[in-house]
């Protein structure tokens, strides 16, 4: 494994998600942004791939049955594994098993601020329908790229706390953590590629 | 207007169908993205008919959801139906855009529950496990196991994916208003079922290299917590909060001694 990566690195690689991201839901949806790919591609940019692919192997199965339908938004997996992976080789590098769960916080917090977004985004269709009353087009460019650059930020946002904040915490944390939670969390961590492998096996049961 | 779908209005089409969901929203859905996908059609559909193009425009901005990959299907078929309603006489008019409406909605809902079933229960599973099981083959090699997770995935789903979205928007263009009968024809169910078999073999697969892998007072565990995870997943409990009870139980066996 090589060393931790440096600042510019971690900011460049969460701006790097940040565009990614759209893929999942925004744009395209071509998988770019699924752990099980982004998590072995931010593994090999940053030398890591064992790392990147453990991530990413968790994070895909653990929300292989998170489907996107409708109105259904699940906690979002791709920042959990981004910025799991940016504390385990940020210039603070923090264990994986501990920065798992962080990476879930993030992934949750991110889908906190995404509802937030979402409920944001109807004040777009209204300024669309009041230009085509008024007998104008739209301005589409202004609406979708809005509506991409907001979230893009929200993203870059919610992965730079992780770095500048939560990394440097849990790593001046983490030597006077009790016995028990490294143990649990090493537990934990051990067991996640099986909880994913009995979730993906109940996703992919013939008779669903 | 032009009367066929060119290539080229194929390609614009299908290009701003990828943003279909850039605007999503809680309140109507995908119909910004759905309304800007239709820009260049409508606008030679509805070429010198001012109020004709804005009530146009404004129809398609009212809520529409389905799966974004059979978006293409309902967005070829509403192309057709302007078309004709383009083309039809004042008097029809009013009953060409209420078939036109009517029959989208009734499309959207009827190939969300299809490409749910195709695209989100069946394809994304099975890449998912067909990269991880040549991950975890690969295990020892990292960076071969990383590129292969990377490429056997987005392979494995952008194909079939790609060749649906492009080729469904000229088919729905093609079958119109007959889209609900043409599609009965489809062999979908069954291809489903054999992807999740195919999907259930290789997660089987997956379990089998990592309990090669494991010492073998930690093989006991790790199956029944495989086990206990598909059964909390019958129960509803979602994955990761069978992985926060893992934790938590793991913190309490600590605390009482037992881990």
């Amino acid at each position: 494994m090589s060393g931790p990566a440096s600042w510019l690195s971690s900011v460049a690689g969460a701006a790097f998600v940040s565009a990614v991201e759209l893929d999942g839901v925004q744009v395209g949806q071509f998988m770019l942004s699924r752990p099980l790919v982004l998590g072995p591609l931010l593994g090999l940019l940053f030398g890591v791939p064992e790392t990147g692919l453990a991530l990413g192997l968790c994070g895909e199965l653990l929300s292989l049955d998170d489907l996107p339908l409708g109105g259904n938004l699940p906690l979002n997996v791709t920042v959990a594994v981004s910025a799991a992976l940016l504390l385990t080789c940020g210039p603070r590098p923090v264990p994986p098993e501990l920065a798992l769960p962080a990476g879930l916080l993030a992934g949750w917090a991110h889908r906190c601020l995404e509802t937030s977004l979402r409920h944001r985004r109807r004040e777009y269709s209204s300024l669309a329908e009041s230009r085509v009353r008024q007998g104008a087009r739209p301005p589409w460019g202004r609406l979708i790229a809005g509506a991409l650059a907001e979230q893009a930020a929200g993203t870059f946002a919610v992965l730079l706390v992780c770095v500048f904040v939560a990394g440097p915490a849990l790593r001046g944390l983490w030597p006077y953590a009790p016995r028990v939670v490294v143990v649990a969390l090493a537990w934990a961590w051990w067991l996640a590629p099986w909880l994913g492998l009995g979730s993906a096996a109940y996703a992919l049961r013939v008779n669903a | 207007m032009s009367g066929v779908l060119s290539p080229r209005m194929q390609g614009r089409l299908f290009g701003r169908s990828l943003l279909l969901q850039s605007a999503w929203s809680f309140e109507r859905m995908q119909s910004l993205g759905f309304a800007f996908c239709l820009e260049p059609w409508l606008e030679r559909c509805w070429h010198g008919r001012a109020g004709e193009l804005s009530a146009a425009r404004l129809r398609h901005q009212e809520f529409f959801n389905t799966q974004p990959y059979l978006a293409s299907l309902v967005v070829g078929m509403v192309c057709a139906l302007e078309e004709e309603a383009a083309g039809a006489a004042a008097a029809e008019l009013p009953a060409k855009v209420a078939r036109l409406k009517a029959l989208k909605t009734a499309a959207a809902s009827a190939l969300a529950g299809m490409g749910d079933a195709w695209f989100w229960g069946a394809l994304r599973p099975f890449c998912a496990v067909l990269a991880a099981a040549g991950a975890w083959a690969l295990w020892e090699r990292p960076r071969w196991a990383a590129a292969w997770a990377i490429l056997a995935y987005l392979a494995a789903h952008n194909g079939p994916a790609l060749l649906v979205r492009w080729g469904f928007l000229r088919r729905g263009y093609a079958w119109g208003d007959q889209i609900a009968a043409r599609l009965k024809a489809w062999p979908g169910q069954r291809g489903v079922k054999a992807v999740r078999l195919a999907g259930l073999a290789l997660a089987v697969a997956c379990a089998v290299l990592l309990l090669n892998d494991v010492p073998a007072d930690r093989k006991l565990p790790g199956a029944l917590a495989l086990a206990a995870a598909m059964g909390l997943r019958a129960l509803r409990v979602s994955a990761f909060k069978v992985y926060a009870a893992v934790l938590l139980g793991g913190l309490a066996a600590g605390l009482t001694g037992w881990l």
